[in-house]
């Protein structure tokens, strides 16, 4: 299989096909990346972020000077492109509520137990939606999107110890906030 | 940290996994490298559209030297102005580079 540096230098002589297959590499983890900073009503936007990802990538190939590897450059310009929108659409309703996704049918569960879950999860989502972006990236990579601590590093570009410090401080927050909303029982 | 707020990690843990995840993780539509083929290939110019825009640069560049020439400007600041004009267009102007199809 050709490497990602050979790969790059194709792609920066205008061969098509090798960014193809750089973009086939890449597309899903971006995406993934992109919906974790996002958030799960923002799957559109996620494209989106995957698309412009790349078409910076394939303008800026040349500027690549290959000192971190292809992946890591990626994620870079995607955690900034994500944040970026998310900004910008802070204020704009998600296209599938987190309410709507909180009523999610567990059909095997009685209808008391179903409305609280209903409840103690939208509460959640808002809480997790206070959170600092990276905190938000961190808990849905690693609980959402099942990612281990070592994968979620590489995508957000930080040690393993400081995604373990997020996860820790992020659910240290959470349950002071689900306590502030008499939520805490857990 | 103390055994209560281990217990509470423990707590937050095992809810976030309940909660998170019990969510189907979205993936990429279908159809996205074929948007994204046509994206790129907007952005990218054609051989024959970079012939045609450096033709027309070159064009541009000989009447606007010759005009500011006329002007009495010294030529130190005509070249700088075209320059600078050139550059400011190349900045900006995206798919300079060639596309090679495979």
């Amino acid at each position: 299989m050709e490497t990602d540096e050979r790969l790059v230098e194709r792609s920066s002589a205008g061969d098509d096909a090798a960014f193809a297959e750089l973009v086939r590499r890449y597309r899903e983890r971006v995406f993934r990346l992109a919906v974790s900073v996002l958030g799960r009503g923002f799957v559109p936007e996620a494209e989106e972020v995957t698309q412009e990802v790349f078409l910076r990538a394939h303008h800026g190939l040349r500027s690549f000077r290959g000192e971190a590897r292809f992946g890591t450059w990626l994620y870079r310009i995607a955690f900034t492109q994500a944040v970026n929108l998310k900004a910008r659409v802070r204020f704009r309703a998600p296209h599938v509520s987190d309410e709507a996704l909180a009523a999610w049918p567990s059909p095997d569960r009685p209808v008391p137990d179903r409305l609280d879950d209903a409840r103690r999860e939208r509460a959640l989502a808002e809480c997790i939606a206070d959170l600092p972006d990276v905190y938000q990236a961190a808990l849905r990579l690693h609980y959402w999107m099942g990612e281990s601590v070592a994968d979620s590093a590489e995508l957000l570009g930080i040690p393993e110890n400081t995604v373990k410090s997020y996860l820790h401080r992020a659910r240290r927050l959470l349950h002071a906030m689900l306590e502030e909303r008499g939520m805490a029982h857990v | 940290m103390s055994e209560r707020d281990s217990e509470h990690d423990d707590a937050m843990d095992g809810l976030l996994r309940r909660t998170l995840g019990s969510r189907p993780a979205p993936a990429l539509p279908p159809g996205f490298d074929r948007r994204l083929a046509r994206r790129l290939r907007r952005r990218a110019l054609s051989t024959r559209g970079r012939h045609l825009l450096v033709a027309y640069a070159v064009v541009a560049v000989a009447v606007s030297a010759g005009v500011l020439g006329r002007a009495a400007l010294p030529w130190p600041i005509v070249i700088g102005a075209v320059l600078i004009s050139l550059a400011a267009v190349a900045a900006v102007v995206p798919g300079w580079r060639p596309v090679r199809r495979p």
